[in-house]
């Protein structure tokens, strides 16, 4: 299995759209970073003037923390998009490429061969998280320095950087997951048809409606609201918020990690099913 | 023993029926032709052989392993590659000559060298397949199919895309295999001089059903399906006489050649009865070539 999950590694990482995630992060962070950097002083002043009578501030609010928690509350929509480059072309490219009339003509099974596909997909999820947590949290406690960490929840709550620093740890897990869910759909789209922008398409245009419904404040949208694995999506917040509330993060989780195994054994099921016509 | 047997092989997609209750047996050993014209069912039968599409109805067996139950065994042995074969275009051949080979259960450098050398890409071997031309892509197509050394080699269309000197290494280089690993070869064409060169059996299919399977000797011998080719002047007058004597009509008619399907009996008789009519008989030459004993089944067919 590992050598079918390398060769899928090697095949994803032949082909430039494989790269554009880690050149948007390469890119994207470091510029958030230098506008902190460079605007932080003034930030600083801001948040003193309104909070300073209640908060005895130590050292500098503008801070790693501080910036890549507000880049992740940006960018939790971006990097699903980025997981789409592959998970959408992992399994319909190939059909397209015309390769799986020699991929799939050996004596291996296409079960093992889809599940391969998956994991790589996974492992690639994990890669660009990875990469996203090294170039934000990494970089930016390098560049801006550690600090205490204001996050705003029913008030203001200060963290410390310790404290900081695992509640981010478990931050990242939990986009993780969501960005399991949404590798998984595009996978699912990827495995239906044999050209891969189709799911890339699929995908995003489930992501808006389902975010559409989350976002938008009307009574319609109330009742759909719990059937949307996006309602889930802002997990990762949770892991702010103190205390902790562990129980709706754990049935949020499952709801995440359910709607990837459906969505998995969907591509599965398909994929073994499927005439070869390409 | 037979080395690739299926019965009953139908698939149809939407209203085309594309393969029609076909039976077939290779013997091992054999470099088996699988003829017809576009549109025949070729490349569907072969996609089925090799498991990418599921028959409707019907039967695969491949060394005696069922396609449908026993898959990895079944292919264990087989080599293959249809249609103008496909590459990770940004990947040498090496590169994907290692990724497949990992299909094959980890295949060594060494062969890999060795089956570039067959193939005559060794020169090649480090660029990309993407700057590759279709030629050298289809070398590369039997470079990966004969990797595992597997017994049997099934080839759809190994020349279609080639020049006149392609399609001659092509050929010594199926016939080489063949004759030097010991494999069983079914390859798919609609050249019939290909299949007529290089194969020992031949089955005709044609709107997806098999006409006719059987040794080339036998087909270009059996009797009665022999095309004679009677050179004559006047040609009209000539025209119905043949006609009228041998109950059929001519399969070709051009310049002073009447081409038509007889018997080696019945040819003295129609000599006899141009002459009588003073029809000038210049020449009487057999064509029993598979070409026109196939144009002969498929026009008869579609007529
Ligand atoms: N994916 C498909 N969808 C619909 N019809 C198909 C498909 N593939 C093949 N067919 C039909 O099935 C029939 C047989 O096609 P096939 O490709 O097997 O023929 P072939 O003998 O390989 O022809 P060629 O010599 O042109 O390669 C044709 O009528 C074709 O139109
Ligand atoms: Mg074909």
């Amino acid at each position: 299995m590992t050598a079918l999950i390398y060769n899928e590694l090697i095949k994803a990482f032949s082909k430039y759209r494989t790269y554009i995630s880690f050149a948007a992060i390469l890119v994207l962070l470091p510029l958030v970073l230098w506008g902190f950097s460079v605007g932080g002083g003034h930030m600083q002043r801001d948040i003193e003037q309104q909070f300073g009578d209640q908060f005895l501030f130590v050292g500098t609010l503008v801070n790693g923390f501080m910036a890549t928690y507000i880049t992740m509350n940006f960018l939790w929509i971006h990097i699903p998009f980025l997981i789409t480059l592959l998970a959408g072309d992992i399994v319909a490219g190939e059909g397209a490429g015309g390769t799986y009339r020699i991929y799939l003509i050996r004596p291996v099974s296409r079960l093992r061969i889809i599940l391969a596909k998956l994991i790589a997909t996974y492992l690639y999820t994990l890669m660009v998280i990875v990469f996203f947590a090294l170039m934000s949290l990494g970089l930016g406690t390098i560049w801006l320095g550690q600090g205490d960490l204001a996050v705003v929840h029913d008030g203001i709550i200060l963290y410390s950087a310790a404290d900081a620093f695992w509640r981010f740890l478990l931050g990242f897990a939990f986009s993780f997951v969501n960005l399991l869910v949404v590798a998984s759909l595009c996978f699912m789209f990827s495995a239906l048809v044999n050209n891969g922008i189709g799911p890339i398409i699929g995908t995003m245009s489930i992501m808006f409606v389902g975010l559409a419904i989350t976002n938008i404040p009307i009574d319609f949208f109330d009742a759909l609201r719990p059937w949307s694995f996006t309602t889930y999506f802002n997990i990762w917040q949770q892991a702010f918020h103190d205390p902790i509330p562990w129980g709706e993060i754990i049935s949020g989780l499952a709801i995440l990690l359910g709607h990837s195994l459906v969505f998995a054994i969907i591509a599965v099921v398909v994929f073994n099913r499927k005439d070869i016509l390409t | 023993m037979n080395v690739i047997e299926t019965s009953g092989l139908s698939k149809s997609f939407g209203n085309i029926r594309s393969v029609i209750d076909l039976s077939l047996a290779v013997p091992a050993g054999s470099i088996y032709g699988f003829l017809g014209p576009n549109g025949a069912g070729k490349s569907t039968t072969i996609r089925m052989l090799l498991g990418l599409v599921k028959p409707e109805t019907g039967t695969i067996s491949i060394l005696g392993n069922s396609v449908n139950r026993l898959r990895n065994q079944a292919l264990n042995e087989v080599g293959a590659f249809i249609e103008d074969p496909d590459f990770y275009a940004n990947l040498s051949a090496r590169t994907n000559l290692e990724i497949l080979g990992r299909l094959n259960g980890g295949i060594s450098a060494e062969r890999i060298a060795q089956v570039l050398t067959t193939v005559g890409l060794t020169a090649r071997a480090d660029d990309r397949v993407k700057a590759y031309s279709r030629g050298m892509r289809q070398r590369l197509g039997i470079a990966q199919a004969i990797l595992g050394q597997p017994r049997v080699l099934i080839l759809d269309e190994p020349t279609s895309t080639l020049d006149p000197a392609g399609i001659r290494d092509m050929r010594h280089l199926i016939l080489r295999l063949a004759r030097e690993e010991n494999m069983t070869v079914f390859l798919s064409s609609h050249i019939l001089h290909e299949v007529e060169q290089m194969c020992t059996h031949v089955a005709v299919i044609d709107h997806g059903r098999l006409i006719r399977a059987g040794t080339v000797a036998e087909l270009l011998g059996e009797s009665g399906k022999i095309i004679f080719e009677i050179r004559v002047r006047p040609l009209e007058k000539a025209l119905s006489i043949i006609s009228a004597e041998l109950d059929t009509r001519p399969t070709d008619v051009s310049g002073d050649s009447i081409k038509v399907a007889a018997s080696r009996e019945a040819i003295p008789g129609v000599i006899r009865r141009l002459t009588a009519a003073r029809v000038a008989v210049l020449a009487v030459i057999p064509r029993t070539s598979l070409e026109d004993y196939f144009l002969a089944l498929t026009a008869g067919l579609t007529e």
